[in-house]
């Protein structure tokens, strides 16, 4: 069942998640001026940090709830919060509710899972962006991660958009549903069953002969591009943020 | 304390208080088929399953499996007594002197190496079938014994048209089947099989290689 | 691995795991089997809504034989005491197998056949009986091929998945005399038949497991494509079924759906070919038929599953296999890493609930929580979030209100929790959070080229220049001072 969707707002949250504010700063910026550019307001609340998912995935969940109430506390007054990862937004969306389930933080535990977008999902669904694009040709490879397509379910919110850029063509890959390997602390905890699962990854998407690798979760491109860049393989990876915004300016 | 109460007394004390979910049955309601369409169906599935389908008559039957049998190289069968089905292949079998005919008369302790080890072929019948999946549905008993469609290489039994349901639930339900069941109430599929090598599939792999199944049509859909 | 010993299941664990990554052939096996069935599978759902409803339809049957759970049990006991089946309790495993043997002892039975029961590999009867003088053949092919190598199943639908027929060959060569090496899968079948039947012939009792026990009626159901569960309900003169207590249901009205659920996504197929309804022992004017039926109902463990809300999802399943078919880390290491009598993800979440977190707790660290299981399961069993709760489990020692999963807080490790307290520190402060992206954005030439597991198989990710926290304040800043600017025009 699809979820309803609000008429687009005048101000937004940006949640930009840890990984994407150490490591992939350019993609949260993307992201901003997407929205900015549909004429939503963006506020970056400056107290947020991390949802608290590594923690939480690791059967932390003392400190995972610790972490997520600063969040909480951060994104409070009703204001959609969008997110440029789907599985930080899952987070938010479907585990904090468990989370604080027993605790006096429920109702604003669940108020923010109400309102809270991924970013592709918040840009076709309730912008409704119409996107040009001027960028060279290109062949692109999707990887959704694994919250983008079970948990946010917004897998094809990602494809979607890409549909629309005229000089993109998508490639499929074999096994594009399968998990990459990242899993968060999975990747440090199982690391040769992780590295098993991105050298696969790795293989498929070299299959496609793809010129560029895309997905909407910094986790999965670290860890992909990490393997490649290991391999001394070239295939270029964005956050899909980051790719629309550089063709469609 | 005895195990049992153990047990049920944890169950009773920890039990979740589950909230009231109605069971929506799936929005497809079971297809009104005519008989045509149910012979139709139910013949296609046994075929995918890798069965034989012999459509015949209450007139022609017996001569048509015989022949079938006698084509296949099955020259002793093992049949239950005392039943329609049963007569009528021992009245037709004069016709075919090499075929040698067993009744099922005794208890299986007593004739368990010529089960084993001779005969060919168990017959008997099917109460009822389930044309969605190929289904032929066995009540054993005194008339039904259990071996006849387990332990020779070959199974065959007769089922009417007009015992057929259009799925699994129609078949249970239509019918007084569940206020008593039987000792063994089977569902068959086709013949026996396994793909535990490889996912290769080999049939026979413990219960029989063949399933020929003989459909009893009306005179005048002989044709189907 | 030719005995189970759940004591070694944290111990060996990574040891298994990298062993099985290292065997080209067993990933082949496995990667060639997964993608065969979840094919299957995915060919008898076609249609997504439908699949939809028929998972929610079996979601709310387990649910509602669930709550009931105590009740049905006993009717099921009542109905099958009318028919003439006799039922026994077991709450541990080792009172299973006492129970087993004692009715072996009272026909002074010694050969016993098997049908496919996961319940038995849990309580390790084979071994418990050979240890007794009774000899346990496995009849299932894929069961008697592992048992033949003196091996454990490593799929709970097809045990032998992670042999290819050249081995099975090679197997059937060196175990069975007189049979020659042949890779014809027709012709190693009819062997593994002509050897069983002789046993099924001899055999003084068969053992079967049951994979719905209907309480309206005292049914046991048995689902098989082999007829070898026939054989074993059928040929020897007594028939004992080990039925896990969660089997029950209330009625035959909820078989056809469970029956679908199960067939089709356990191998893709409408329909097994037997479905066998057992509800009394030979009758007097009956030719046929085992005299004496036994059901042992089993717990270890279960009734404490049963107390704890979350948890008890995992007594919805329906052990079709479909989660670990579509498990991408079960699919890489196979069966056998797990160490445990389920493997995959539900294995995951059944071993530690049955054997202690203390014993079984560590391979639920072998899951990135990717939630493909969850979305295979016909009876919607949030499988990752079971296993996020039992990692919980393995580190919490808070106490809770009812019974806890055995063995909680065993795998508590001081210096991981501390790490994470201090992470915890960091994150949900934000002055202290600010600080450490500052010196991580200023430092980042001395950023570290290794990171533990995480730079054997991948570069290291490099801190940017500068953070996403900054650059959206010079933004909102420059938005402001222009906006301010603009007024001033």
């Amino acid at each position: 069942m699809q979820r309803a969707y609000p008429e687009k707002p005048a101000q937004v949250y940006f949640f930009g998640t840890c990984l994407i504010d150490l490591f992939y700063p350019e993609a949260g910026m993307a992201g901003i001026q997407l929205l900015e550019r549909e004429g939503v307001k963006v506020i970056y609340p400056q107290q947020q940090s991390c949802c608290g998912q590594p923690a939480y995935n690791s059967g932390y969940d003392n400190e995972a709830r610790k972490v997520a109430a600063a969040q909480i506390a951060c994104l409070q007054g009703g204001l959609p919060v969008v997110v440029p990862s789907a599985s930080c937004a899952d987070m938010f969306r479907h585990h904090y509710p468990d989370l604080f389930a027993d605790t006096p933080l429920r109702k604003q535990a669940l108020d923010l899972a109400a309102r809270t977008y991924e970013l592709t999902e918040f840009l076709a669904h309730v912008c409704k962006v119409r996107l040009v694009d001027h960028g060279p040709a290109a062949t692109v490879a999707i990887h959704n991660s694994c919250s983008a397509q079970r948990g946010m379910k917004t897998a094809q919110d990602a494809i979607s958009l890409l549909r629309q850029m005229r000089n993109v063509a998508i490639v499929q890959q074999e096994r594009a549903s399968e998990c990459c390997g990242f899993g968060g602390t999975f990747a440090v905890k199982a690391p040769d069953i992780s590295n098993a699962m991105v050298q696969d990854k790795c293989d498929n998407l070299l299959a496609t002969g793809a010129s560029d690798l895309v997905s909407g979760d910094c986790g999965c491109l670290m860890n992909i591009s990490g393997a490649l860049e290991k391999r001394k393989e070239t295939l270029p990876a964005q956050h899909i943020a980051s790719f629309i915004w550089e063709r469609t300016q | 304390m005895s195990s049992r109460e153990a047990i049920l007394n944890r169950l009773r004390t920890y039990r979740q208080p589950q909230p009231s979910q109605p069971v929506q049955a799936p929005a497809s309601a079971p297809a009104m088929l005519s008989v045509a369409e149910k012979v139709r169906v139910f013949t296609e599935n046994l075929h995918a399953a890798h069965a034989e389908v012999i459509t015949a008559t209450e007139e022609n039957w017996t001569r048509r499996l015989l022949s079938v049998l006698r084509e296949t190289g099955v020259h002793s069968v093992t049949y239950a007594p005392n039943t329609p089905h049963g007569e009528s292949l021992k009245s037709a079998a004069h016709a075919y002197p090499e075929l040698q005919l067993h009744a099922y008369e005794n208890n299986i302790e007593s004739c368990k190496d010529a089960l084993f080890n001779h005969i060919q072929c168990g017959f008997g019948a099917a109460m009822k079938g389930v044309a969605e999946t190929g289904t032929l549905m066995v009540k054993t008993g005194p008339d039904e014994p259990r071996a006849l469609s387990l332990v020779p290489p070959t199974h065959s039994l007769i089922i009417h048209a007009k015992d057929l349901y259009a799925d699994l639930p129609e078949a249970l339900h239509r019918t007084q089947i569940t206020a008593a069941l039987p000792t063994n109430l089977l569902l068959i599929s086709g013949p026996s099989k396994t793909a535990d090598i490889q996912q290769t599939l080999a049939y026979g792999a413990h219960g029989p290689k063949r399933l020929i199944v003989v459909l009893i049509v009306p005179e005048e859909s002989d044709h189907v | 691995m030719s005995r189970f010993e759940p004591a070694t299941v944290n111990l060996e664990f990574d040891k298994r795991v990298g062993d099985a990554l290292q065997d080209q052939e067993l990933r082949a096996n496995f990667r060639g089997a997964m993608d065969f069935l979840m094919g299957k599978r995915a060919a008898m759902f076609p249609d997504k809504e439908g699949l939809e409803a028929l998972r929610t339809q079996g979601e709310a049957i387990r649910n509602r034989c669930l709550s009931q759970l105590p009740e049905l049990l006993e009717q099921f006991e009542q109905r099958c005491t009318e028919n003439g089946i006799q039922v026994h309790w077991a709450e541990t495993a080792q009172e299973a197998n006492a129970i087993i043997l004692e009715i072996m002892h009272k026909h002074d039975a010694t050969r016993m056949v098997k049908g496919k029961s996961m319940a038995s590999e849990e309580i390790g009867l084979n071994h418990f009986l050979a240890d007794h003088g009774v000899e346990c053949l496995e009849t299932d092919m894929g069961e008697y091929i592992v048992q033949l190598a003196d091996e454990t199943p490593s799929h709970i639908i097809m045990p032998a998945i992670h042999k290819n027929k050249q081995q099975i060959a090679r197997l059937f060569n060196q175990k069975i005399d007189g049979v020659e090496y042949s890779e014809n899968v027709d012709r190693l079948i009819g062997i593994g038949r002509d050897v069983l039947r002789q046993k099924f012939f001899e055999a003084d009792v068969g053992l079967s497991g049951v994979n719905f026990a209907v309480a309206e009626t005292g049914t046991l159901c048995l689902v098989e494509n082999e007829g070898n569960g026939r054989m074993t309900t059928t040929v020897p003169p007594v028939h004992i079924a080990l039925c896990g207590i969660e089997k029950v249901v209330e009625s035959l009205r909820d078989i056809p759906p469970l029956l679908k659920l199960l067939t089709r996504s356990a191998t893709g197929q409408a329909i097994t070919t037997y479905f066998n309804m057992i509800s009394s022992p030979r009758k007097p004017d009956e030719k046929d038929g085992p005299k004496e039926v036994h059901v042992v109902l089993l717990d270890n463990g279960r009734s404490r599953m049963y107390a704890d809300k979350q948890l008890q999802q995992t007594l919805r399943c329906i052990r079709c296999g479909a989660c670990m078919n579509h498990c991408p880390v079960y699919t890489r290491i196979g069966g056998h890493a797990y160490g445990t009598t389920y493997p995959g993800p539900i294995g995951q979440v059944v071993s530690p609930q049955i054997w202690g977190l203390h014993t079984a707790g560590s391979i639920t660290k072998a899951c990135s929580l990717n939630g493909a299981c969850g979305e295979a399961c016909p009876v919607k069993i949030p499988l990752a979030d079971l296993i996020r709760r039992l990692r919980y489990e393995s580190n919490n020692s808070e106490p809770t209100s009812v019974p806890a999963p055995r063995g909680q807080g065993a795998l508590r490790k001081r210096s991981e929790a501390v790490t994470w307290k201090l992470w915890a520190l960091l994150l949900h402060k934000p002055g202290l959070y600010a600080l450490a992206l500052f010196i991580a954005t200023r430092l980042r030439a001395l950023a570290p080229r290794r990171i533990g597991p995480w730079t054997r198989y991948r570069s290291a990710p490099k801190p940017a220049a500068r953070s996403l926290h900054e650059l959206a304040a010079q933004r909102s800043q420059s938005n402001a001072s222009s906006q301010e600017h603009g007024r001033h025009e």
